[in-house]
């Protein structure tokens, strides 16, 4: 329990430190704060299994604790609005503790096979013994985010942290509110929205579920949200929380990259829409693209490091990690063409184009795996096998209405794209993985689709209830956006 | 969509209240679903429920054959001897390969809490553990489509928490993956993979032995631990 609710609130400090330090205030701050300590305890973990450091958790949250607290004071004794109420903070932590001591005692966990392999690994990186000990194949299909989320679970010699997972789901609940709060909405209307919200997440049975599922869907899903949403504030309201917002963008890529086998791909879908927006900073834009080229290229540095220390054949992920992590490493200068920023939304539609060709290309060569994995989403999600019961068809009906009958959400391709290219590339990773999906709970696209449920959720909200007015009062596609007025002219909230 | 703009501006008024009205619906539906989809699933793929303890080993060992025959020697040795040196004589299959040597390391270490372990050149041992370990075997269990039979031998010398005098049970109440890795207790078992068929088993004509060294024929012990 001890080391416990001590690693839990290094983690906490650490994200609030960096977060605060960025500008973020209110009652958003511990939510994000969580969300963004786990983000840095991914991404400093990650660098020390990578570059052969020493990868024992102690290390790993002494960083992500003191890097961040470090930037706070520097910030603060320059005079930057970082104060911190002492008796909420220390509130704040005694909720945190409590909330550890509940989910201890709570005995709530849920696992599968592929559970007790993450937390395998967990262990090894600990121990230090990952490097000299682990599997090709352990590597290969765990790959980090999970495992460095328990490792630390080690320094109580215990398998896994056992508050950590729903912690972070309901931190991503509330990060999904705070978004939505930040959007610009009034007051009543935002209260009946985020309620509304809440209340959508946190009846479905799968959502619940992920609360205790000892797993890397709902950690991916709180990257993604991360990521999205933050792109989407950026370009909606460039002066408003942009320092926190980049911060939060920043730290989640890693996150994206290392927790799914297939993450290098699908993050850069994710990442998209931030990285060809003319509304967010040149420096910002290529900060993302040499964190993501950085991540990506070191992820496939060290599989392929990995696979000949064993003298194992190549796994085609390892060198296509590092050939897209270099690719984006050198497209960074390309970000200064502004014929790429104006045609955004031509290549947004190209990209997502590109996406369904490279399916019907797959489909056509086989497409029983095409036609076997959309039966099993249709019997998953239709059926109620997959254990969301109509939640999903649902919330997606309502999408399309929203998206139809509401006027135009500017900079909607941030929210928009990670969703509309989800289904299609998971359809594509059928046939680059052992084959088509199944009918099943446990199949992985069944599980796969909490990644973007929280975004979905966002983005709905978002459609029914922000017009043109709310959101800074531009509603031109993307492709023809603007830069960035200045600060004064956009009224910011208090 | 040519009407969509009219239509637009014709709900405009009312959408909000429109929607609100259909997400109430929506929810209505989950709350309504969640029960009987709990209902339909397994209890690790329920959404909520309740284990009698946070411990994964014993969850899974409890709860999944195959995590039995894939982890279950591994689990009673990080239980009942944590920390110890586990000797893997060789040539061995567990160094049939890289991929498999590495699995094995991984399960010692990771549920057999292992403190040293070490790949010695001793065929003679590879070959079987030259005695009938079947008296000291505390913990056993059968083999499946995850895995071959596994024997746990212990050293009755040794100090160890009671439980059920069934091999095959000895474990469910005591197996854990949690505490320290150091016991402070200096003691060393080889693996050995046994050919001995376990009685009633179909596929596999041998066993998975760990066996403490001090009970192995003094030739054995010394090429093992030399």
């Amino acid at each position: 329990m001890i080391v416990e609710s001590l690693v839990i609130l290094l983690v906490y400090l650490g994200g609030c430190a960096a977060v605060r330090a960025a500008g973020v205030r209110g009652w958003g701050l511990p939510p994000l704060g969580f969300v963004t300590g786990v983000c840095l305890l991914l991404g400093v973990g990650f660098v020390q299994v990578a570059t052969g450091l020493p990868t024992t958790p102690a290390i790993t949250l002494a960083v992500v604790a003191a890097a961040p607290v470090a930037w706070w004071v520097v910030r603060w004794r320059r005079g930057g609005d970082v104060a911190v109420s002492v008796p909420l903070a220390v509130g704040g932590a005694a909720l945190v503790v409590g909330a550890v001591a509940v989910a201890r005692d709570a005995n709530l966990l849920k696992w599968h096979p592929d559970s007790i392999a993450y937390l395998m690994a967990g262990r090894l990186l600990a121990e230090g013994d990952y490097r000299s000990t682990a599997s090709t194949e352990l590597l290969a299909t765990r790959v980090f985010g999970v495992p460095l989320l328990h490792a630390p679970a080690d320094l109580g010699g215990e398998l896994y942290l056992r508050s950590v997972t729903p912690l972070l789901a309901a931190a991503t609940i509330l990060a999904v509110v705070w978004f939505l709060g930040r959007a610009g909405l009034d007051r009543r209307r935002f209260v009946v929205a985020a309620g509304l919200a809440v209340l959508l997440l946190l009846t479905s049975n799968r959502v619940v579920f992920s609360f205790f599922y000892l797993n890397g869907h709902l950690l991916y899903a709180a990257c993604v949200l991360l990521v999205a949403a933050g792109g989407w504030l950026l370009a909606t309201h460039p002066d408003r929380d942009a320092r926190a917002l980049m911060t939060m963008q920043l730290v989640a890529i890693p996150g994206l990259v290392v927790t799914r086998p297939e993450g290098f791909l699908s993050a850069a879908l994710v990442l998209l829409p931030t990285l060809l927006s003319a509304r967010l900073p040149r420096h910002h834009r290529a900060t993302v693209l040499a964190v993501y080229g950085g991540t990506s290229l070191l992820l496939g540095a060290f599989q392929i490091w990995f696979f000949l220390d064993r003298d194992s054949g190549l796994p085609a992920s390892a060198a296509g990690a590092a050939a897209l992590g270099a690719a984006a490493l050198a497209a960074i200068p390309l970000l200064a063409r502004t014929p790429a920023q104006r045609r955004a939304g031509l290549l947004l539609l190209g990209a997502e184009a590109a996406l369904w060709l490279a399916l019907a290309a797959l489909a056509a060569r086989d497409p029983e795996t095409l036609w076997t994995s959309l039966r099993a989403l249709y019997r998953n999600q239709v059926e109620g096998v997959g254990g969301y019961g109509l939640s999903l068809t649902i919330l997606t009906a309502l999408l399309l209405l929203a998206w139809l009958l509401s006027p135009r959400l500017p900079h909607q391709a941030h929210l928009r794209f990670p969703l509309t290219t989800f289904v299609p590339f998971c359809l594509v990773m059928a046939y680059l993985r052992e084959g088509a999906y199944r009918a099943a709970d446990a199949d992985s696209m069944n599980r796969m689709l909490i990644h973007v449920v929280p975004l979905a959720v966002l983005f709905l909200f978002a459609l029914l209830t922000l017009t043109s007015e709310d959101t800074g009062k531009d509603p031109r596609p993307e492709a023809t956006a603007a830069p960035p007025e200045p600060a004064t002219a956009i009224p910011t909230r208090a | 969509m040519p009407g969509l703009p009219r239509l637009r501006a014709a709900l405009a008024p009312y959408r909000w209240r429109l929607f609100a009205a259909a997400l109430v619906v929506a929810i209505a539906v989950n709350v309504l679903q969640f029960r009987d989809i709990d209902r339909e699933r397994y209890f690790e793929f329920k959404a909520v429920g309740q284990y009698p303890t946070a411990d994964l080993a014993r969850i899974t060992y409890g709860n999944g054959g195959w995590h039995r025959q894939r982890y279950g020697l591994y689990q009673g040795l990080g239980t009942l001897a944590p920390g110890a040196t586990v000797y893997i004589p060789t040539p061995s299959p567990y160094q049939v390969d890289r991929a498999t040597a590495d699995e094995t390391a991984s399960r010692l270490r990771v549920f057999g809490r292992v403190g040293r372990l070490e790949w010695v050149p001793a065929p003679t041992a590879a070959a079987g553990p030259g005695f009938d370990p079947t008296p000291y075997i505390v913990a056993s269990g059968v083999g499946g489509a995850r895995g071959a039979p596994w024997a746990l031998a212990v050293d009755p010398a040794r100090p160890r928490p009671e439980g059920p005098a069934d091999p095959n049970f000895y474990l469910r109440p005591l197996v854990t993956s949690e505490g320290s890795r150091d016991s402070g207790a200096d003691r060393s078992f080889a693996l050995i993979r046994w050919p001995h068929k376990r009685e009633g088993e179909k596929t596999y004509d041998y066993q998975e032995l760990l066996v403490e060294t001090t009970l192995l024929p003094p030739a054995l012990r010394d090429e093992v631990t030399r």
